[in-house]
């Protein structure tokens, strides 16, 4: 089966309308951009490359605003989705009753694995739809707008792969898959995440149809070891929580919020993407669970770090307040 | 933040040791009471094969603050060494070493040192920092050469 025909089907069998792809609506503006362009195009595909101009004035008004416009609405829809799922599962007793009554959601185990595989699937099943379609773009213009398009994207943080959420409800779906592994229902369920550790480094991995593999490198590039109490900024990289703080150049106490907007990811040296930073607690439960000896071994020397950034912090205080 | 810096050099020391480039020697300083201290590490860089640099084995010396890994270690290498990004004072002038530019707390030692080998046969005439090295590596290839084969000849590998 073709994908595009497996996407508008799985996109139908959705319960609630979802934001998709609008694919053969992009795809018939390649068609009538094809017929345009098929009377110029010389046989030579290298030929081609130099004649066929890389901006199409037919593609570039309508197809990639268009395009554009989807990308903003599944990444939008998915970050709220899965954020009001993970709220579910983490809040506590009380909240999690009132979030129950509201309805939001089912309060079984179940019901919430099937939400989080349905996130999960939803993500990765538009990410190969936009890879197509882009891929399809560059085919039939002999470009690489397509590719530039793709990276434009990802500085706007549009592009679903690089979202902290799926990040989360991947870890979010092993932790409950282990927290109920004598269950019968789930086996049956999606089985794609899993946590994986190669020269003793740690990844999440997710496959979807052989076409898209998601591999999370959970290694921190600022201090080179498995990330703790982990934060993904608005760029999309992982960071331990007092890394990120180090990097920015704020105490743990001020916390991430307080950071210069100039100051620069660590890893991309993109700028402002410390303000809209998330907590991945579903992931640190994760590797709380998966790394237990190392946990309690960087638990003990963080802790010495924050009790002494937290002294510093209340020292400075006193002296501001007394005017020393 | 000096927790960060030692954890981070702790890291890097297990992962040099564990695999390390063919010919390089990076290690933290040891002090005469015997205990280490990994803000100061000894390094070596030898000459890449076929290059006039080839047979040298350079010593370097890297000086890490309690910043780091938010700000790059310096890097120095002998008083008065002949390349046209090295300051009289021995300390290397490379992109990826100066904070306001190329510089990642992602970067590790090994990517520093091979960039640094990568630099002494491939220096950067837009960005000197030695008026001699600079001048002989513009005006007088042939006399370029000849020091640097001779600079080559005065760091041979320790036995």
């Amino acid at each position: 089966m073709k994908f595009c025909k497996k996407y508008q089907e799985y996109m139908q069998g959705q319960e609630k309308k979802l934001p998709c792809v609008g694919f053969k609506k992009l795809k018939k503006i390649l068609k009538k951009c094809r017929r345009n362009s098929s009377s110029l195009k010389p046989l030579n595909a290298s030929l081609a490359a130099k004649t066929c101009p890389d901006h199409c004035p037919v593609c570039d008004g309508t197809f990639f605003p268009s395009l554009l416009n989807e990308m903003s609405d599944i990444v939008g829809c998915f970050n709220q989705r899965a954020q009001k799922l993970l709220e579910l599962h983490l809040a506590s007793g009380v909240r999690k009753y009132f979030f129950w009554i509201k309805g939001k959601l089912q309060g079984n185990h179940t019901a919430l694995i099937q939400e989080g595989k349905d996130l999960v699937t939803y993500a990765l099943i538009n990410a190969i739809a936009i890879r197509k379609i882009l891929k399809k773009y560059d085919k039939i213009h002999y470009s690489k707008q397509g590719q530039l398009f793709k990276s434009q994207v990802q500085s706007m943080h549009k592009e679903i792969l690089q979202s902290p959420w799926l990040c989360e409800l991947m870890a979010f779906h092993i932790n409950l898959r282990e927290t109920k592994v004598k269950s019968r229902k789930a086996h049956a369920l999606f089985d794609g995440c899993s946590l994986t550790f190669k020269d003793g480094k740690p990844s999440l991995t997710c496959e979807l149809f052989d076409s898209i593999k998601v591999d999370i490198d959970l290694t921190c590039s600022i201090c080179l070891d498995t990330v703790f109490d982990p934060v993904s900024l608005t760029c999309g990289h992982i960071f331990c929580y007092i890394c990120a703080c180090s990097a920015a150049s704020v105490s743990i106490v001020n916390g991430l919020k307080s950071a210069d907007p100039k100051m620069k990811c660590p890893l991309c040296r993109e700028g402002a993407v410390y303000e809209g930073a998330v907590r991945l607690e579903e992931l640190n439960i994760l590797l709380s669970r998966s790394c237990q000896e190392y946990w309690e071994q960087r638990l003990q020397t963080e802790r010495v770090e924050r009790v002494k950034q937290i002294k510093e912090h209340w020292d400075s205080q006193c002296r501001a307040f007394v005017g020393v | 933040m000096s927790g960060i810096a030692r954890g981070r050099l702790a890291e890097e020391r297990k992962s040099w040791r564990k695999n390390h480039p063919h010919g390089f020697v990076a290690k933290p300083e040891t002090l005469p009471d015997g205990t280490v201290n990994l803000m100061v590490w000894h390094c070596t860089i030898p000459g890449k094969t076929g290059t006039d640099w080839e047979g040298g084995y350079f010593p370097l010396t890297m000086h890490f603050s309690e910043d780091y890994p938010s700000k790059p270690p310096k890097c120095k290498f002998p008083q008065g060494f002949f390349h046209p990004n090295v300051y009289p004072s021995g300390t290397v002038c490379l992109s990826i070493l100066n904070e306001d530019s190329g510089w990642r707390p992602a970067i590790t030692v090994k990517q520093i040192l091979v960039g640094i080998q990568d630099l002494l046969d491939q220096p950067n005439p837009a960005d000197p920092a030695q008026t001699e090295g600079y001048h002989l590596f513009i005006q007088d290839a042939a006399e370029y050469k000849r020091r640097v084969r001779q600079q080559s000849k005065q760091y041979p590998p320790l036995v």
